[in-house]
């Protein structure tokens, strides 16, 4: 992977929606995965359907996800911003890691459970496209797989969350980290590309 | 149950011709081994010997399987008649298994096979055409959930041989069939289990000089 001469000095437009799809996949998806779990089989065809949704927008986000980790590696990101502490960068950047591990391991750990479900449900993308199972059923794979990726789930959302904050809390503080990511420029009046 | 009896196979499925002369000539050449040819023989087949498996589709997408684990299976085979043979089978409802736990307990259940109270099916046959060399057609009756409907089922000998040690002969038969769970009042979730059921059915007929048949 290359790194760019001179990083970014702004996320780019396609970083920055890239990263709220991110967000919006994840705040659908969570909730949903547990929701279809809980309906019970009596509302076959509803808990059919919400599962078939819950694996279309995991697939969706990993998706997502990888173009993100090109474009980062293509790009690169913009400065951290200079009135940060060290610690709180050091710290930012190995929750960022994390992050991107766990988007990246959740919906893999969710395309293995289906796999190895003994009721061999198919996991059809918009639910026309079928996505080939590369693992047969394995039962007792599956009872550990459903439960690592149940738990990873709320691991990456708890992360989110501790993200999320601690992005609102740098805003309020006056630094241009939420601004960046939101509007693309550091400042309001600023022309974009200053930093 | 009445008493078992000396058997064979006795249904030629390499004869080109389908019923009483390679029947006669079969019997002819196994005479001298000693056996009384009688013209019926009894079999009394359970789940050692053969499997009652069923499908069902879902959307057109997928499908998925079961089975039925415990069931007792009455045959009198005519040789000289074939079309006089009688097949009886009952079946426990309960022994319904599935891949997934879940889904059997749905099977289970009032909706669907409804054991408790209906606790047992039933399949007699009222007769049986020979239409092919080893291929038969079973017309009968299945009762099941307290209705009884008339069902076709189509047999197939899948393979006969002699067994070289025990001078046994064997013969397999594979039975499939369809049926529409709605006509026995199964109409739930229709939306996503198809309402057309298939049946695949195998049995293993083992004929042994020492009379234990199934």
């Amino acid at each position: 992977m290359a790194t760019p001469a001179e990083p970014l000095a702004v996320w780019s437009g396609a970083q920055r929606r890239l990263h709220w799809l991110t967000v919006v996949l994840v705040v659908l998806t969570f909730p949903l995965g547990w929701l279809m779990v809980a309906i019970p089989l009596r509302q076959l065809l509803l808990k059919f359907l919400l599962y078939q949704l819950h694996k279309t927008l995991g697939v969706t986000l990993f998706g997502a996800v990888l173009a993100r980790l090109a474009l980062r590696a293509l790009r690169g990101r913009p400065h951290w911003d200079a009135a940060l502490p060290n610690w709180q960068v050091a710290t930012a950047a190995m929750m960022h890691v994390l992050l991107y591990g766990l988007l990246l391991a959740v919906p893999v750990l969710g395309y293995l459970t289906a796999a190895t479900a003994p009721s061999q449900v198919p996991t059809l993308f918009l639910g026309i496209i079928p996505i080939p199972h590369l693992v047969g059923p394995a039962p007792a794979a599956f009872a550990v797989l459903r439960v690592v990726h149940r738990w990873a789930a709320v691991l990456l959302v708890t992360l989110a969350c501790g993200h999320a904050l601690a992005a609102i809390d740098n805003h309020r503080r006056g630094h241009m980290s939420l601004r960046l990511m939101w509007r693309g420029r550091a400042r309001r009046s600023a022309p974009p590309g200053s930093a | 149950m009445s008493g078992r009896r000396f058997a064979r196979v006795v249904e030629c499925a390499r004869c080109p011709r389908r019923n009483v002369l390679g029947a006669a000539l079969l019997w002819l050449a196994i005479l001298p081994w000693g056996h009384v040819a009688h013209a019926e023989q009894r079999y009394v087949l359970d789940q050692r010997f053969g499997t009652i498996a069923f499908s069902v589709s879902h959307l057109g997408l997928f499908s998925s399987a079961g089975e039925f684990r415990r069931f007792a299976a009455r045959l009198v085979l005519d040789a000289a008649h074939p079309e006089r043979t009688q097949i009886s089978v009952e079946v426990e409802a309960g022994s319904v298994q599935m891949s997934w736990g879940e889904a059997a307990d749905m099977l289970r259940s009032d909706d669907f096979l409804d054991v408790r109270r209906y606790p047992a099916m039933r399949f007699t046959s009222t007769s049986v055409a020979s239409v092919a060399p080893g291929r038969y057609l079973i017309h009968g009756m299945l009762q099941m959930r307290g209705v009884t409907r008339p069902l076709t089922l189509a047999a197939r000998l899948t393979d006969r041989h002699t067994d070289p040690v025990r001078h046994d002969q064997q013969a397999d038969f594979v039975v499939s069939g369809s049926l529409r769970r709605s006509a026995y009042g199964m109409t739930s979730d229709a939306g996503i289990i198809s309402d057309r059921v298939t049946l695949k059915i195998t049995a293993h007929l083992d004929l042994g000089e020492d009379g234990h048949a199934g």
